[in-house]
């Protein structure tokens, strides 16, 4: 299809189809007129300053296509023994098959993207494209112009879910796929609920350009884990958008490990008072790996909490990029904003690029961040070793204590213990991490 | 004591008059407002440079007319017609002055009122100054006394004339003309500056110091200052700014290179008290500097040391190049916004060589509706082996319509690296207050307490001369809130 004189992103919008849904036409053309505008993103938008997208525009994609899908044993998935609904995506489309739809909970309500356009509930109207603001200056017009299958899960006021939800994408094709999930998390006035996304796929140069819309009604509480193992030759370039309501709490704990390049953007809106979120994050990259987090969260009424804590490690050739902005508006008096970046370089070729920012408009406020990069304390690993531990063990002992706060902090000992078998056992595909 | 009670007490000194607002009635020789080649010939020639001035000044103005003025600091002005600005501006004379007593008794007086009398320095002080009134150095004294240690420290239009090789050899070496749009336009038209030179082995024995004077309506002032400490030499120097009250904006665009050879140590300390405008924000300086250093030889040290008060807007990031293995680089600041001041400031450190240090200590206090902005750039290169940094960067608010933003870049690409930053913002809590006040002290003395222990670590670094203007000028800014 493409010919050289195609740009790159000429022959991903290719795929492009009109909607058939007539709530989508003014979202996607406005979408295409951005993109047409402006281009996507190169080195000298600021925010995209240390992630060059150029692989992959250089790259041709495919897009998924309905077809026979492999089959999984119960095995294949990470958290195959938790009880709880399972929702599973391969190459992009939703598997009925592999999901495990009948243990949905009271008050919990699902439907793929296309059912929910289909027939829209009432606020999944109201919040649908709404949330992710233009402003931003993610990949979200390409997955708002290109967007395919994705979940709708709506969580009814006053429910407390009991089980935790999985979303598990899986990335089969032979041959490389352009994927553009587009999901939405609505939970309704104080309820509560437990999410895990994971996603991970065969070797191959897929690209994945995610979006999430997540509302939290007054009162209502999200944990959201998301592991990300792609395939090392992958891309994955995601974007979680969050309207948090009064006294809502929103806690994010994301977890890197795959991909050649890897993009998260989160962004954060404290629209009313009172409201939480905990941003906690751990990316460990090797080879020529490259991750960048890239968080905003806006304080725009009184007393409102944010906490951000992102660690990572950096081995080989990898390159890590950090920026965390806080942004507190004139309104949002008795702020108390929190944001911690840290670093372990364990080689020379690695790199890290940090920015935590903060941009403060009002006078009654507490805002703190720190950013750090080091290596492992020579005096420990001597300490260590004076001991009888051979330099490897040594070495492994002091990484597991640098990751362990962030373990710790997402008090679910079950996630801890499966995430640190990623982090040391091969798992059944690519992108098992052995320090 | 009520917060209501602090608030207008605040509100006191956040509208104190500015103490420095007079302007000085004397004949300048100005060339009409514009820049193209022609005015930069006349400059050249005005000055009678030599021949590699003038085409440098050309290369420089031909590469600003190709750059647009940058746009990412997060200050807002009116656009700037460079062409509505005089490019030169020199008090006339009826004869160059040989000594002080020949000096314009009105340019002296103007000084008193400042409290820097020329002669008051050279007498009692021993601080030899650099007078720089507009754009032509007046006066400077006790070159003597330096001469016999071989060390050069005259006008840059001087140094120019006497010592071009030095000149040539070291000009643009640091901050080429092609650096940035502001210090682009610097190298094309700088009027005069300074220039230091320290010879190898020479430790200078006084404090250098030169106070620049705005003071003629709607000239852009544009000062290019070089300091050269040779191997095993080493320097304090002094910048001190005081500026008169002017309706209309004016345009600041100076240019400070400093080259640290082997194992030298040069100071640099800036007190900048420019008109920052009214409380409406009208008026007041744009001060756009490019200031850097580079600690080209081993063990070299380099330390920058600020106190930003003045300003309507302040654009500057105090730099140091650390080439040299061992070298230190260092940077304290204290930037003080009111009314409607913006402030963008930091630094940058560049890691070269193995085993550098850096220390960064930035201190952002914004009132009334300033903005402070911190912007900082640490960069470790791969062979730069078991280079550290330490950077602490705290913001303080006082008043609900101020804000702080902080910008810290760390990019570290050696894994032998060590990186710290820490940033805090807040105001002075309620909590504070009260323990002081339980404590016996009233409010005034607390506010006055905790704010010069929020600047404390920045002001120890000054030299003694200036630690007292410093909190003079602080304490200034302070008045009326405490007692």
């Amino acid at each position: 299809m493409a010919t050289k004189t195609l740009t790159g992103l000429d022959r991903l919008l290719n795929d492009y189809k009109p909607t058939i849904y007539p709530q989508l036409n003014k979202m996607q053309s406005d979408a295409l007129l951005q993109l047409k505008e402006k281009g996507l993103p190169s080195l000298r938008v600021e925010d995209w300053k240390y992630t060059s997208i150029e692989a992959i525009l250089n790259q041709e994609f495919h897009i998924s296509k309905k077809n026979s899908l492999p089959s999984f044993s119960e095995a294949d998935f990470l958290f195959s023994h938790f009880k709880g609904p399972r929702l599973v995506f391969i190459n992009g489309q939703f598997s009925p098959d592999h999901s495990k739809l009948d243990s949905f909970e009271k008050g919990l309500r699902f439907k793929t993207l296309h059912q929910a356009l289909e027939h829209s509930s009432e606020s999944f109207k109201k919040y649908f494209g709404k949330i992710a603001k233009p402003i931003s200056t993610s990949l979200l017009p390409l997955n708002t112009a290109m967007m395919q299958d994705g979940y709708c899960l709506e969580v009814a006021p006053n429910t407390i879910l009991e089980q935790p939800i999985q979303v598990i994408y899986i990335q089969t094709a032979d041959q490389p796929l352009a994927l553009y999930p587009r999901n939405m998390i609505i939970l309704g006035e104080n309820s509560q609920a437990r999410m895990i996304e994971h996603s991970w796929g065969y070797e191959n140069q897929h690209f994945v350009c995610a979006v999430t819309e997540i509302v939290l009604e007054a009162g209502a509480q999200l944990k959201h884990y998301k592991i990300q193992q792609e395939a090392k030759t992958a891309y994955h370039l995601a974007g979680i958008y969050v309207e948090q309501q009064g006294d809502s709490q929103f806690i994010s704990q994301a977890i890197n490990l795959g991909a050649v390049l890897s993009r998260q953007d989160i962004e954060v809106d404290l629209a009313a008072s009172g409201a939480h979120c905990t941003l906690n994050g751990l990316y460990v990259l090797d080879g020529h790996q490259h991750h960048d987090t890239h968080s905003r969260i806006d304080h725009r009424l009184p007393h409102g909490t944010s906490r951000e804590y992102y660690k990572g490690i950096l081995k080989e050739s990898s390159r890590a990029v950090f920026n965390g902005k806080v942004i507190v508006h004139p309104k949002a008096i008795k702020t108390d904003a929190e944001q911690y970046n840290k670093n372990l370089l364990l080689s020379n070729d690695a790199e890290v690029d940090t920015k935590p920012q903060l941009e403060i408009f009002v006078d009654d406020v507490k805002c703190a961040h720190g950013a750090t990069v080091g290596q492992l304390d020579p005096e420990a690993l001597f300490f260590l070793r004076s001991r009888g531990l051979d330099e490897q063990m040594a070495k492994t002992l002091l990484i597991d204590g640098f990751m362990a706060d962030i373990f710790d902090a997402m008090q679910w000992p079950e996630i801890e213990a499966i995430l640190k078998t990623l982090l040391v056992i091969p798992h059944s595909h690519p992108g098992p991490f052995i320090i | 004591m009520t917060t209501a009670n602090n608030t207008s007490q605040l509100d006191q000194w956040l509208n104190r008059d500015y103490e420095h607002g007079f302007s000085t009635a004397i004949e300048s020789d100005t060339l009409p407002c514009g820049l193209n080649d022609a005015v930069i010939r006349q400059i050249s020639a005005k000055k009678n440079e030599p021949d590699f001035m003038l085409q440098w000044r050309l290369k420089a103005f031909a590469h600003w007319q190709t750059l647009k003025e940058p746009q990412w600091a997060t200050v807002r002005h009116p656009v700037i017609d460079y062409q509505a600005i005089s490019y030169y501006s020199a008090p006339k004379f009826k004869e160059a002055p040989k000594s002080l007593d020949e000096v314009d008794p009105e340019l002296l007086r103007t000084y008193e009122k400042l409290g820097i009398s020329l002669k008051e320095q050279e007498i009692l002080s021993g601080v030899a100054v650099d007078a720089v009134f507009d754009s032509v150095s007046v006066a400077t004294t006790f070159k003597d006394k330096l001469a016999k240690l071989g060390i050069v420290f005259c006008s840059f239009s001087e140094a120019v004339q006497e010592h071009p090789d030095l000149v040539r050899q070291y000009l643009g070496s640091v901050v080429s003309y092609k650096d940035n749009f502001f210090a682009s336009l610097n190298s094309a038209v700088f009027t005069d500056g300074s220039f230091v030179y320290i010879p190898k082995g020479v430790r200078c024995p006084m404090e250098l110091s030169t106070y620049f004077r705005i003071n003629a309506v709607a000239t852009g002032q544009f000062e290019r200052t070089l300091i050269i400490a040779d191997e095993g030499a080493s320097v304090s120097y002094l910048e001190g700014c005081t500026a008169p009250m002017r309706d209309e904006n004016q345009l600041h665009a100076a240019v400070v290179e400093l080259v640290a050879l082997q194992d030298a140590k040069i100071k640099y300390s800036t007190v900048q008290n420019w008109y920052p405008g009214d409380k409406e924000g009208r008026g007041g300086i744009y001060n756009f500097v490019t200031k850097r250093g580079v600690c080209r030889g081993a063990r070299s040290k380099i330390s920058w040391t600020q106190v930003e008060t003045g300003s309507a807007i302040t654009w500057k990031y105090p730099s140091v190049i650390l080439q040299g293995d061992d070298t230190v680089g260092e940077f304290y600041s204290v930037a003080l916004t009111n009314h409607y001041q913006q402030a963008d400031t930091g630094t940058k450190m560049i890691h070269l060589g193995k085993n550098t240090k850096s220390t960064v200590i930035s201190k952002g206090i914004a009132a009334g509706h300033g903005h402070n902005a911190y912007r900082g750039l640490i960069k470790v290169m791969p062979r730069a082996e078991g280079a550290r940094n330490y950077t602490q960067c705290d913001s303080l608010l006082l008043g609900d319509q101020c804000a702080a933003h902080t910008f810290p870049y760390i990019e570290a690409r050696n894994a032998s690296a060590q990186i710290e930053h820490e940033a805090t913002t807040s105001r002075i809590s309620d909590d504070q207050l009260f323990y002081c006040q339980q404590r016996g002290i009233n409010p005034e003395d607390a506010v006055s307490m905790i704010v010069n222990g929020f600047c404390k670590a920045v002001f120890k670094e000054l030299p003694m001369e200036f630690a007292v203007e410093a909190q003079k000028l602080l304490g200034v800014s302070l008045e009326g809130c405490v007692g």
